[in-house]
């Protein structure tokens, strides 16, 4: 884990933010029900949909 | 220089990754481990796709992207949105993977695959930004993977 950590602080170094996405998959690993994990993707999902079409919507294809 | 850098990069991610203990784990015949395996997916997919629009957004408004390549990449992360939807509605149905859901599931997936695999092939071409690009080249790569991860669970896992 140690080495794992130092990795992630030399990869943060070189490309800030990309760390935050390799906890982030790091934490779901075989500890969050099924139910749970759903969840957390139905609300992910529907978060990033309104996202795109708010800008979509304020950015429209110019003819 | 700059290939050099890539290169560098994605052998950190690869070991990051690697250390950390991200692998594709084999689900063998267990239905129900094949299920949680891609409940795991879709959430992962869910936030890396998060990551993906946002970065956009913010580069667009930064003047690093223009309007239609944020366009492009939004319109296709919009149709993963909706499938992935799609499958989490699926998924969270069934208590197990059985073969009519793998049907089912690939059959809502294997667009989006083809779609991320267009886009990880060409949809950076013309971003003129090298760190925008390299930032947006490795979040589709890594939602590339995931989806990749959940096919194989799909065609391989479950009963």
């Amino acid at each position: 884990m140690g080495l794992a950590l130092q990795i992630l602080a030399l990869l943060n170094a070189a490309e800030p933010g990309i760390a935050q996405l390799i906890l982030l998959i790091k934490r779901k690993d075989g500890t969050i029900s099924v139910a749970t994990l759903l969840d957390e993707a139905d609300a992910q999902f529907a978060a990033n949909i309104t996202q795109a079409a708010d800008w979509l919507n304020a950015h429209p294809a110019k003819p | 220089m700059y290939r050099n850098r890539k290169a560098h990069l994605a052998l950190i991610l690869a070991l990051a990754l690697s250390a950390s203990g991200f692998s594709c784990q084999s689900t063998g015949n267990d239905p129900e481990a094949a299920l949680a395996s891609v409940a795991k997916g879709l959430d992962e997919a869910a936030h890396t796709i998060a990551i993906i629009q946002t970065t956009a957004i913010n580069a667009e408004s930064q003047h690093l992207l223009t309007e239609a390549q944020t366009r492009t990449l939004l319109e296709a992360t919009t149709k993963a949105n909706l499938a992935g939807h799609q499958a989490a509605a699926i998924t969270r149905s069934i208590s197990k993977l059985d073969p009519a859901s793998r049907t089912n599931l690939l059959n809502i997936l294997n667009p989006v695959i083809a779609s991320v695999n267009e886009l990880v092939a060409n949809g950076t071409a013309g971003i003129k930004n090298e760190d925008t690009k390299q930032k947006i080249q490795l979040l589709l790569a890594t939602l590339q993977a995931t989806l990749n991860a959940v096919h194989l669970t799909l065609v391989t896992g479950g009963n």
